[in-house]
C-alpha cells in the first residue's frame, strides 16, 4: 500500500537525519485541477524553504 | 645493508614527523577496528596492534578509483586520464604477510606484458615499512606455509623488528634507505643482528598453523571435476567478505558513471564469490553455483597463480578464516585437497 | 534460509505441473528463525507443507565481535561454555566472561525466543528475555537533533566496504536480482562513493519494513561492525506503532505493507495545502 510506504519512508528518512519534509505525499484526482496547482505550489515553496538537498546526493568527478 | 637502532617509544614520533613531509598510512584505531588510514602530523598511529582488520592493499589498489574523466563538449567528447597520479607516501607498519602480498600483486599489476599505470604509480611512490611479528598475532596465522615468515621482509623497503628495548631498522631497498634520515643515527651492531636472528627463529617456531600449500598444485591440476568440490560451498553465503579482506585478491569491475555532461570511469573491487561476477549479458552464467565459485577461489590461489607467476596467491594472514561469517576455513580446504 | 527458497524453486523448475513433487525440508528453528519462515510463507516462497519445523527454544547467541572487544581484542584460540560462563584460551592468556554480558543485542531484548510455529518442539520453553527494553536505543536516537542523527548515519556508513555480507545473510533479502545489481536502470553506483553506500544501505534497510525479524544476522556477519540495528529497530518500531505489526509474529498477521486500515492508520503524513 503506497500510503503505508510513504508514512514509513518519511519517518525513516527523518530518523537518519534527512528532513522528512522533503517527502511529500498526497492524493489528487485527475479532475481536481485547482487542487493540483495548489499542491505543486505548496510543495515547491516547502522545498525551496529547505534549500537544495545535500544529503545522499551524488557528485561526480 | 644499512641498519639502525631506534628507541621503542620514538616510533610514533617518526611516523608523525614523516607525515609532516609526505603522505603517511599507518594503523589507526577506529572504534573496534584497526585500519590503515592516512595520518597527519598530529595523527595517532596505533602500533600496539595485532593486524589491521582489512588488508592494506587499498593503498595501491583502492576499493574504488577513477581511471579517467570525460566531458561532453560541443566539439565531441573530451577525455582526461587519471593514470600515473600518486603522492609521495609511506605505508608505515604493515605486517610481513601484507608486505609479501605486495610482492605478489606486483607480479600481476607490474609485469612484462602489462603494467597497470594506476597501481604502479602508487607502488613506486610508496615506501613500505614492515613491522615484524615477534609474536605471531593470531592462532590462524599460517604465513610460513606459503613462503612467508613472521619476521620476513619480502615486499618491504624497511623492516622493523622489536628486539627488546629497541627496534632494529633494516633498510632493505634503496627506496627504504632514502628515509634513513628519519631513524636517528644509532648504527646497529652484530649483537642486534644476532638478537634478531634468534627472535626470527622463535617467531617462526611459534606459528602452529601449517598447511600443505605447495603439495596441492599437482592435485589441483587433475581434479577440476572431482566431486570434492561439492563439499565446500554448502554454507557459503556468497558474501565476498573473504575477497574484500584478502590482501592478494585483486579482481575488479569497471563501470561508467555519468551526470549531465560529465562522467567518470571507475574501477572497483569485485569478487569471484559474487554470482554476478561471471554472469554474461545473455543471462548465462558459466559459474552457475557457489560450487564453481569456490573452486575458482581455491584454484586461483593455489593453481592458476602458480601456473602464471610461479607463486601461491595467499600469504597466510588468516583474515578470511577469521572474517568468514560461516567459518569456512581455507586451511581446511587445502588440507582436504591434499588428501584427494 | 535462502536454501529453502532455492530448493523450492529448483524443485519446480522445468517440471510439468502434474509431475511437481514437493520435497519436505527439515529446519531446526529458534524463535527468530520461525519469524523468517512466517515471512517466507506469507510472501509465498514455499508452502507450509514443504517445511518440517523443528522448534528449539533459544537463550540467545553470543555476539562474536562484542566478545572480542570485551577481551581487549585478543585472539581466541579455544573456548567452551560452562554454566553461564565462557572460558577461553586467548593470545593474551586465559579469560572468562559471563555469557549474559556478551549476548547479541537482538537476543537481549528478544520478544520471540520461543518458536512461534513448529511441527516438533524440542526442550522446554526458554525464559523470557527483556523485550520491554527493545526500543530504548531507538528512543534515545530519536531524541537527538537532525544533524546529530545524520552525522551518526554517515559515520556508520563510512565503515561499510560494500561486501554485501549483510544482504547475503539476511533471510528477508532473497530477491533474485537485488536493486543494487540492476543495471537498467542503475539505481546505485557500485563504488565506494559515500552517497552510493548511503543509498544502498538506506534502500536495503527500508526494504525491511514489516520484514526484519531482528535475527541479528546482518549485524553479526558485518566484518566492519556497522551499527545496522540502530536503523532496523526504528523500522520495527514504526511498524508496531503505526500498524500494530511485528514482522513474522504470526501466520495470520499479514505483511503490513500489503494492507491498509481505514480506521486506525494515521493520516498526518499526507500533505494538504
Ligand atoms: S586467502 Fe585468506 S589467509 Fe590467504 S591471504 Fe587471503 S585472506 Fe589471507
Ligand atoms: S578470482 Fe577470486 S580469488 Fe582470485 S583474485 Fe579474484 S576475487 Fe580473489
Ligand atoms: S566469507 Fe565465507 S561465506 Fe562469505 S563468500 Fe567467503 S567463504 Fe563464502
Ligand atoms: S536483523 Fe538483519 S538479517 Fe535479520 S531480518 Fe533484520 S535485516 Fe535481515
Ligand atoms: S556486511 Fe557490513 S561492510 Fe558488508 S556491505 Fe553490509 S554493512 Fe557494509
Amino acid at each position: 500500500m503506497a500510503r503505508r510506504k510513504f508514512a514509513t519512508l518519511k519517518s525513516f528518512l527523518n530518523y537518519i537525519g534527512v528532513e522528512g519534509d522533503r517527502t511529500i505525499f498526497t492524493w489528487v484526482s485527475a479532475s481536481e485541477g485547482d487542487r493540483w496547482a495548489q499542491v505543486i505550489k505548496g510543495a515547491t515553496e516547502k522545498i525551496k524553504a529547505l534549500g537544495p538537498a545535500n544529503k545522499m546526493v551524488k557528485t561526480i568527478g | 645493508m644499512e641498519k639502525r637502532l631506534i628507541k621503542k617509544d620514538t616510533l610514533a614520533g617518526i611516523a608523525k614527523k614523516m607525515a609532516g613531509d609526505m603522505m603517511v598510512w599507518a594503523p589507526v584505531k577506529k572504534e573496534d577496528n584497526v585500519l590503515f588510514e592516512t595520518i597527519g602530523k598530529d595523527g595517532e598511529p596505533f602500533f600496539a596492534y595485532l593486524n589491521s582488520k582489512n588488508a592494506p592493499k587499498n593503498v595501491f589498489f583502492p576499493h574504488t578509483e577513477t581511471l579517467m574523466k570525460f566531458t561532453r563538449t560541443p566539439k565531441g567528447m573530451a577525455f582526461s586520464s587519471e593514470a600515473n597520479k600518486a603522492n609521495q607516501s609511506v605505508l608505515f607498519g604493515v605486517r610481513p604477510c601484507d608486505a609479501h602480498s605486495f610482492a605478489l600483486l606486483d607480479k600481476l599489476f607490474d609485469q612484462e606484458k602489462y603494467q597497470d599505470a594506476y597501481y604502479v604509480a602508487k607502488r613506486q611512490n610508496t615506501t613500505v615499512i614492515a613491522m615484524a611479528c615477534v609474536k605471531p598475532p593470531y592462532a590462524s596465522c599460517f604465513c610460513t606455509s606459503v613462503d612467508g615468515e613472521p619476521v620476513g621482509s619480502e615486499g618491504a623497503d624497511i623492516l622493523l623488528t622489536d628486539i627488546g628495548g629497541d627496534y632494529l631498522a633494516e633498510f632493505i631497498t634503496s627506496k627504504g634507505e632514502k628515509l634513513a634520515q628519519y631513524f636517528g643515527d644509532a648504527k646497529a651492531d652484530a649483537a642486534a643482528d644476532a638478537k634478531k636472528a634468534e627472535i626470527a627463529a622463535k617467531a617462526k617456531e611459534a606459528i602452529q598453523s601449517r598447511i600443505p600449500a605447495h603439495e596441492v598444485k599437482p592435485i589441483l591440476d587433475v581434479n577440476f571435476d572431482n566431486p570434492f568440490w561439492n563439499t565446500i560451498h554448502g554454507k557459503c553465503l556468497a558474501c565476498g567478505t573473504c575477497t574484500y579482506m584478502c590482501p592478494t585478491c585483486h579482481c575488479f569491475d569497471i563501470s561508467d558513471e555519468v551526470k549531465g555532461a560529465d562522467g567518470i570511469r571507475l574501477r572497483s573491487w569485485d569478487s569471484c564469490m559474487f554470482p554476478l561476477f561471471t554472469k554474461e549479458t545473455s543471462g548465462h552464467n558459466p559459474r552457475p553455483s557457489q560450487k564453481e565459485r569456490w573452486r575458482q577461489r581455491a584454484m586461483h590461489k593455489f593453481k592458476y597463480y602458480v601456473d602464471n607467476f610461479n607463486a601461491i596467491a595467499c600469504v597466510g594472514c588468516g583474515r578470511c578464516v577469521m572474517s568468514c561469517p560461516v567459518n569456512i576455513d581455507i586451511r581446511k580446504v587445502v588440507e582436504d585437497i591434499s588428501k584427494l | 534460509m535462502h536454501d529453502l527458497i532455492t530448493a523450492h524453486k529448483n524443485s519446480q523448475k522445468r517440471v510439468k505441473p502434474e509431475d511437481r513433487k514437493k520435497k519436505v525440508i527439515g529446519v531446526v528453528a529458534r524463535g527468530c528463525t520461525t519469524r523468517s519462515l512466517i515471512i517466507h510463507l506469507q510472501e509465498r516462497q514455499y508452502e507450509r507443507d514443504e517445511v518440517c519445523i523443528i522448534g528449539v527454544p533459544c537463550d540467545g547467541y553470543v555476539d562474536g565481535k562484542g566478545l572480542k572487544v570485551k577481551i581487549g581484542g585478543a585472539d581466541i584460540v579455544e573456548g567452551s561454555i560452562d554454566g553461564g560462563q565462557i572460558k577461553m584460551k586467548t593470545s593474551d592468556g586465559d579469560k572468562t566472561v559471563a555469557l549474559k554480558d556478551v549476548l547479541a543485542d537482538s537476543c537481549l531484548t528478544c520478544r520471540f525466543n520461543n518458536p512461534i510455529i513448529s511441527d516438533i518442539m524440542i526442550g522446554s520453553p526458554a525464559p523470557a528475555m527483556n523485550p520491554d527494553a527493545e526500543y530504548n536505543d531507538v528512543k534515545e536516537f530519536e531524541a537527538k537533533t537532525m544533524e546529530e542523527r545524520w552525522a551518526y548515519f554517515t559515520k556508520e556508513m563510512e565503515k561499510c566496504m560494500r561486501c554485501n555480507a549483510c544482504r547475503q545473510a539476511c533471510p528477508s533479502c532473497y530477491c533474485p536480482t537485488c536493486f543494487v545489481e540492476q543495471s537498467q536502470p542503475q539505481w546505485v553506483g557500485i563504488g565506494e562513493d559515500k552517497s552510493d553506500t548511503q543509498v544502498f544501505q538506506f534502500m536495503r534497510l527500508y526494504h525491511m519494513v514489516g520484514r526484519c525479524v531482528d535475527c541479528g544476522s546482518c549485524v553479526s556477519v558485518c566484518p566492519m561492525g556497522v551499527d545496522l540495528r540502530k536503523f532496523l529497530k526504528k523500522i520495527d518500531k514504526d511498524c508496531w506503532e503505526m500498524f500494530g505489526n511485528r514482522a513474522g509474529s504470526g501466520m495470520e498477521d499479514m505483511p503490513p505493507l500489503g494492507k491498509y486500515d481505514e480506521h486506525h492508520d494515521k493520516q498526518d503524513f499526507i500533505y494538504n495545502p
